[in-house]
């Protein structure tokens, strides 16, 4: 019951959250430089045309009368439309998170099987080749632009070697989608049974995949080994060693628990910050995610998008955090929430 | 089991066993147990067929940059977007097929021919246009296209705000839809009350299309706002496509109309794929995974024109890139200087430099090509000119003269590097020039209000024809495109209002000569160069003829 309540309350906290939120990137979108009428009507456009589309949109009116039509719209879960394509923010948010969503989900998952593992055992085994191995790992990780695994991936694996899909999105051309469910290709697929449109997914997300797993993995490489040497040489585990448990026993069960809980936070942290739309391995794969529709948006000054996009990077901050606080507590039964 | 089937198989195959080897060889001390392929072929799919595609089905691929939405005539302005309005619509006319000087297939701008008209006859004194519909021609929900649907489409555009309602108002000189008369169910009559020499090269711009407005205003709801909004969304056309599919930011799909008057086209479906990386839409050129690509990085496109799989194409456009240069800026407002600036700018290197040889030298103030045009530049890189013109000036070796702010537009190498060209001459002669970049927003908004004194802009006339030309570069205006200095001259105003009445074109080229002469005297900008248009595509693929709109009409491709 504790732990409900304690959601309840950190969920009543988004609203303020969430106000402020929309009244700084309100007031951002709006200040900065450049109008957006510019670009919505073409430089071409006349002066009385500007002006008359300017007052059909409402941007004549003072910014705090803006704000209050933006919020009521927002309170009906409307989020305007975007000027450029006049489509509507919520749908395109809609069909964008999930992919999104899937990708992030799917190359954390990957990054966390293979990063935990070698992290901790880089620990145990300090300073032997295993060790040197992840430590050059990690650096290649942080250093390599993401852009750049992307395009060395599909020039050698699709260009030369013509084992990978061409890099065009999330299917094979032609295919039809599975049914919509979640608009998460893999999901979908699996759930309605679609064979074929889950092996072309599969296919398709493998290489942003691995692009985004590589950034992804040298934090929690690093972080895993750190914080499971700090384990290892402490006295609980040099005592459970000394009376001759088997190691795996000990490095799997005593020393990992421990060692987790800022594994699990730093994680939390690479969720989060992903699911903002990774801009580069979408634009690399040409994967419609939430991050190049969001930087396509602040390009052309698109304040709908732009806001819309923000509100919902900080709700899923938000969720991301608490989730991995109620973690907490079933990692580490002393913590009480 | 096919090879590509068989490859992609393996692939996944590939993934499974580095992804079970990851976690299998971390286990400490792990024993391998069971060998990782037998792990990875239960999970395959047992039936890895390919996905297929009808065989009677032609289509075209093409890997585009970005989005694509709007599609309504009256309010489009992106150019992807224009080009799928111009292969779901016709216009009344067009431009009949020529081969320039290179044999490049082009357009002949002295020839224009009936589309959905499919005759036009014009009176004597210009200001009475009658067209002759096709017969039987259709919208593509299958409405008959009669003169009072056309008339209503033309009215519709003098309602939407915007470009094409400017255009059709104060450039076609229609200005209320009374001006046409529909005579009978194919015949519509265009009176104008003032003489328009190039009141038919209006019509066949792409903002011009007809459009079924009974659809719209039916199925688009009560309100002009929501009309709007829907046929943003609907394209209601009579053109050889119609719109099949758009996801946005994955893909667009056209498809032949079945109601399209014309002969059908060969290639029974387009697909615009959104592929934001240059790099990967060459690939993807390359592997033939794509057909067609635009927006070729120049300094690629060397590199394709080598591979015997591909044609590039690089028409020279009517458009250029020319360089604003201060005139309503103190002391830029003295002649001399900018005379100074012009001569400093190092042309030729920028070309080969800069757009590696894909530009052509615009050595006037009117794009090379058009009628009337003639070299009337005298500028050219002479740094010593350029110093003597600042000493008369008063500022010898650039002294006291004030530091210039240039407004670069981010995310454009030509500009980005030209400005850094021309920052490096400038210096030379004693001149600082300061860049300071802006978003594309900013920068818009700062030439729109006619605050960037010094900076560039891309031009390119919707409509080929010098007088609309020098209608929007050098006819006086306080706000908006694209004079954008706010320059004012009575003779250049005469010369120009002139010009978009007169029907004789020896004399309509004089004035577009004496409009020449002033600008190289008064220089208020200068171009730096025309570019070229680019684009390529598989080698087999036929019918490809470059419009000064640049926009790629798919009804005349097809595959050797």
């Amino acid at each position: 019951m504790r732990v409900v309540s304690f959601i309840l309350r950190r969920l009543i906290l988004l609203i303020p959250i969430l106000l402020g939120i929309s009244i700084v990137t309100f007031a951002m979108t709006h200040v900065l430089p450049g109008d957006p009428l510019y670009i919505l009507l073409s430089p071409y456009a006349k002066e009385e045309d500007v002006q008359k589309r300017r007052v059909e949109l409402g941007l004549d009116q003072p910014l705090y009368k803006q704000y209050i039509i933006y919020l009521e719209d927002l309170l009906q879960g409307d989020l305007g439309t975007a000027y450029r394509t006049r489509q509507p923010v919520t749908e395109d948010l809609k069909s964008r998170f999930p992919v999104t969503f899937e990708l992030t989900t799917f190359s954390l998952a990957l990054a966390s099987l293979v990063g935990i593992p070698i992290g901790v055992q880089a620990a145990v085994r300090k300073d032997t080749w295993l060790d040197h191995v992840t430590r050059a790992l990690s650096v290649g990780g942080v250093s390599i632009p993401i852009f750049w695994t992307g395009i060395v991936l599909i020039y050698i694996l699709y260009f030369k070697l013509q084992i990978a899909p061409p890099p065009l999105g999330r299917l094979d051309p032609f295919l039809e989608a599975p049914r919509h469910i979640t608009g998460m290709y893999i999901f979908d697929a699996l759930v309605t049974g679609n064979g074929e449109a889950l092996r072309s997914a599969l296919e398709h997300i493998a290489l942003p995949a691995v692009t985004l797993a590589f950034a992804m993995l040298a934090p929690i490489m690093r972080i895993t080994r750190n914080s499971m040497l700090e384990a290892m040489n402490s006295r609980y585990v040099q005592t459970a060693l000394a009376l001759g448990l088997p190691l795996r026993k000990v490095v799997y069960k005593d020393a990992l628990r421990n060692a987790l809980l800022p594994v699990v936070t730093s994680i939390g942290l690479i969720y989060g910050w992903s699911l903002g739309g990774e801009v580069l391995v979408e634009v690399v794969f040409s994967w419609p995610g939430l991050g190049y529709y969001a930087v396509n948006s602040i390009i052309n000054m698109d304040f709908n998008p732009v806001q819309g996009f923000v509100l919902l990077t900080a709700v899923i901050y938000v969720l991301v955090n608490l989730i991995v606080d109620v973690l907490y507590t079933v990692i580490d039964p002393r913590i009480r929430i | 089991m096919s090879t590509p089937t068989l490859r992609r198989a393996t692939f996944v195959l590939a993934l499974l066993v580095v992804l079970s080897l990851g976690l299998a060889g971390c286990k400490p001390k792990a024993t391998a147990t069971t060998p990782p392929e037998v792990e990875a072929t239960e999970v395959t799919p047992p039936e890895a067929t390919e996905a297929v595609v009808p065989p009677e089905e032609k289509v075209l691929t093409i890997a585009v940059s970005a989005d694509i939405a709007g599609w309504d005539p009256a309010a489009s302005i992106y150019w992807l977007a224009n080009e799928v309005i111009i292969n779901t619509h016709d216009t009344l006319v067009d431009y009949g097929p020529t081969t320039d000087a290179e044999g490049r297939a082009v357009r002949d701008l002295t020839n224009i021919e009936g589309r959905l008209a499919e005759s036009f006859d014009v009176s004597d004194d210009g200001m009475t246009f009658t067209f002759h519909l096709r017969q039987g021609a259709k919208f593509n929900n299958g409405d008959p296209v009669t003169a009072e649907a056309v008339k209503q489409s033309f009215a519709r555009i003098l309602e939407v705000p915007g470009l094409a309602a400017f255009l059709l108002a104060d450039v076609a000189f229609v200005r209320s839809p009374d001006q046409m008369v529909a005579e009978d169910e194919q015949t519509l009559t265009f009176n104008l009350e003032e003489p328009n020499p190039i009141f038919l090269k209006v019509l066949q711009e792409m903002n011009m299309v007809v459009v079924n407005v009974d659809q719209i205003e039916s199925e688009g709801g009560a309100t002009m706002e929501e009309q709007m909004e829907w046929a943003a969304n609907h394209p209601t056309g009579t053109g050889p496509y119609v719109l099949e599919k758009f996801e946005a930011g994955v893909e667009l799909i056209l498809s032949a109309n079945p109601n399209y008057w014309g002969d059908a086209p060969y290639f029974t479906k387009v697909i615009y794929r959104i592929v934001p990386s240059p790099e990967n839409r060459l690939l993807l050129l390359k592997s033939g995974d794509v057909d067609v690509v635009y927006e070729i990085p120049l300094k690629d496109f060397a590199d394709l024109t080598a591979d015997p799989d591909i044609k590039a194409f690089a028409t020279p456009t009517y458009g250029n890139l020319y360089f604003l240069l201060g005139a309503n800026l103190e002391p830029w407002t003295d002649p001399l200087l900018r005379q100074a600036i012009a001569y400093a700018i190092p042309y030729d290197s920028i070309i080969q430099n800069v757009t590696y040889g894909l530009a052509a030298a615009a050595p006037s103030w009117i794009p090379v090509g058009l009628e009337g045009y003639k070299p009337a530049s005298p500028y050219e890189y002479d740094l010593d000119k350029a110093e003597e013109l600042l000493a008369e000036a008063g500022y010898p070796n650039g002294e006291g003269l004030p530091p210039i702010t240039f407004y670069l537009k981010q995310g454009v190498p030509e500009e980005e590097q030209a400005i850094v060209y021309i920052q490096a001459e400038l210096a030379k002669i004693g001149v600082t020039l300061n860049i300071e970049p802006l978003s594309l927003a900013a920068h818009s908004e700062k030439l729109a209000s006619h605050t960037a004194p010094f900076s560039f802009n891309f031009w390119i006339p919707y409509v080929p024809d010098p007088v609309y030309h020098l209608y929007w570069n050098f006819r006086s205006a306080d706000t908006g495109c694209c004079n954008y200095l706010s320059y004012s001259n009575p003779a250049m105003d005469a010369l120009i209002d002139q010009g978009l009445h007169e029907l004789d074109l020896s004399v309509r080229n004089g004035l577009v000569e004496q409009a020449q002469d002033i600008m190289a005297e008064d220089v208020i900008q200068i171009a730096l160069y025309h570019p070229t248009w680019n684009l390529a595509m598989r080698s087999g693929i036929t019918g490809y003829s470059y419009w000064p709109d640049t926009l790629l009409r798919f009804v005349f491709l097809a595959e050797e």
